[in-house]
This record gives C-alpha cells, structure tokens and sequence, in this order.
C-alpha cells in the first residue's frame, strides 16, 4: 500500500485562543464529481443518482449534479478538528444544508470562536463555522463545541 | 392501508396532516450491527483528505491515547447508509430535502470495535414554508460499541414539501 503523508494536526491549548478569534480559512475546490465519488465510496452508497449523473439530476429539476451536503459538512467538521488541534475532543457539531455546491464551485470553510468557558481541568469553546462558495454565499451554516486541555 | 390514510393534502388542514405524520414517531426497524474495518476509516480518511495518522496507524493512535486506530466522525455517514432506513413512508409531498444534522460525540470508535445503530423517529410537525406545507421530521440515530458505551448521536432533520 502507499504510504500516506500524515499530517499531524498542531498541539493546541485553550489559551491558545481568545473569543471573537477569526480562524485561517480553508481553501477547498473547486469541488469535482471526483470529490463526491470518493465520498460515495467511502459510504459504500450510490443510490441516489443525481449526485453522480448529470443528465439525471437535471432530469429531475436540479441545476446539475449536487454533492453530497453531509459530505460538505464532513470536510468542516474535519476543519473544526484540525483548527482546533490533535489534544482537542470535538463534543457537538451542527450544520444546515442551506445552499448547494454544484461540481466546479469553491468552497472556503471559515470558523470563527464565539464563547470560551473553563470546566474543571479542561476548556470548553464553542465555535461557528460555515462554508461559503465563490459567490460568498454561505451554503453550510454550522457550530460546534469543543474541549481542548488547559496549558496548565 | 388504514382507512384513515391521506390520500390528497389539500383537501386536508395541516392539523391533520400533523397527526397523520407523527404516527411515524417511534423505531425505525431493529438496531443494526457492523464492525468497525480498518480499510473502511482508511477509505472515509482518504475521502476527505484527512491525513492525521491517527485514522491510520496503530502505533500513532496508541501514541496519542486511544485504544487503536481511530475512525473519523464523518464515518457515522458509513452506518447511517449501510445499516440504517433513511427513507421513510410520508404521508403527503413529493420530494425530501436532508436540511441538517446535529451531532453528539461520546466515546471515539476504534478500528475493531463492533458498533450497533438504533434508529428512532423523535419529532415530526407541519409548518408553512414558503412553497406551502412543509413536513419537518426528527430522526435520530444512538451508536453504541461492544462495550455498551455510546460513541455518538446522530440527529437529521428531513423536510418534506
């Protein structure tokens, strides 16, 4: 098998972050079928046609083929981990399929922390995310809650 | 079919159309089991370039605290299509649209652990939207490991126009 390039994500503590902290936004896209494929492979589900074939999805009303909206949600749910650090236990995550992402959008997953509060001998943040596409629409509102170690 | 079925939502108030649908309310079938397989949280990795060795190697994983390799939360998706019905019988519209999801997390799920999902119906109401009637429904999905520990809750809002 291939060896994959790990990347760890960084060692990050509670105090490592402030309310009202912007975090890096995530360039993903342009998103491809490909992008859905594989994710319809890795749900082992191919069953609903018009995320993988055009002339069906444009059959049946829609603009074109529409990934998958749990799989959006997935690749923010994966941001949130990877902003907040490898010591971090993710707690809560939510998301609204709000908008579609159609092959050959963009999407920039942004996550910004809104409350930080102390419990005991961790830290408890609570954070909003969401995706936007090219258009700056946002497709993907979200939120999530966090706990991540104490510097000590 | 029950005498009492509806068969034209427009000749009925959503009042009736409300009752009607929360007589889906309750389990959706019998709780499904399905081992946790190593090239399964690869393949889930992979899919959304997630490299963090932790969803890959033992040693990694070990080394970071966990019982083994760790499979990334988005692979509940993987049970949710593979072990659970997420079609359901509505008594009225035409087309059901996944609105959102909430998510609990509890005890990670290891590569091996053998992980059982029940499915429930706990909310369903009518509400006016802005293409007319608009069926909200709950279900949740409760996954529990070999241990009888959950791992997590998985909450989906369908709407049905």
């Amino acid at each position: 098998m291939l060896k994959i390039d790990f990347v760890e994500p960084a060692r990050k503590y509670f105090e490592d972050f402030r309310e009202g902290e912007e975090l890096p936004t995530v360039t993903r896209g342009p998103m491809m079928v490909g992008h859905q494929v594989r994710w319809a492979g890795a749900c082992d589900n191919y069953e609903s046609e018009f995320h993988h074939d055009e002339y069906v999805a444009k059959a049946a009303g829609l603009p074109g083929i529409l990934l998958s909206g749990p799989l959006m949600a997935s690749y923010l749910l994966t941001a949130v981990t990877q902003w907040m650090g490898r010591e971090s236990r993710l707690i809560r995550f939510f998301d609204q399929n709000r908008g579609s992402t159609l092959p050959r959008d963009m999407a920039y997953l942004h996550g910004k922390v809104k409350t930080m509060t102390r419990q005991g001998n961790e830290g408890i943040i609570e954070l909003d995310c969401w995706i936007t596409n090219q258009r700056d629409e946002i497709t993907t509102p979200g939120s999530a809650v966090v706990a991540l170690p104490l510097r000590g | 079919m029950q005498a009492d079925v509806i068969t034209d939502d427009v000749a009925l108030d959503d009042t009736a159309v409300e009752r009607q649908l929360k007589r889906m309310i309750g389990p959706v079938g019998d709780p499904v089991t399905m081992e946790v397989e190593r090239g399964a949280v690869r393949r889930m990795a992979l899919a959304l370039d997630n490299h963090d060795p932790i969803h890959f190697d033992e040693a990694a994983a070990k080394a970071r605290g966990y019982r083994g390799i760790v499979a990334p939360w988005p692979f509940l998706w993987s049970y949710f299509f593979n072990c659970t019905e997420y079609h359901h019988d509505f008594p009225f519209g035409k087309a059901t649209v996944h609105g959102q999801d909430d998510y609990e997390f509890h005890e990670p799920m290891i590569v091996g652990d053998v992980i059982t999902v029940a499915t429930q119906i706990t909310d369903a109401t009518v509400k006016r939207g802005k293409s007319g009637r608009l069926g909200v429904v709950v279900s949740e999905r409760r996954f529990t490991n070999q241990r009888g520990q959950l791992c997590a809750v998985l909450k989906t809002t369908l709407l049905r126009r």
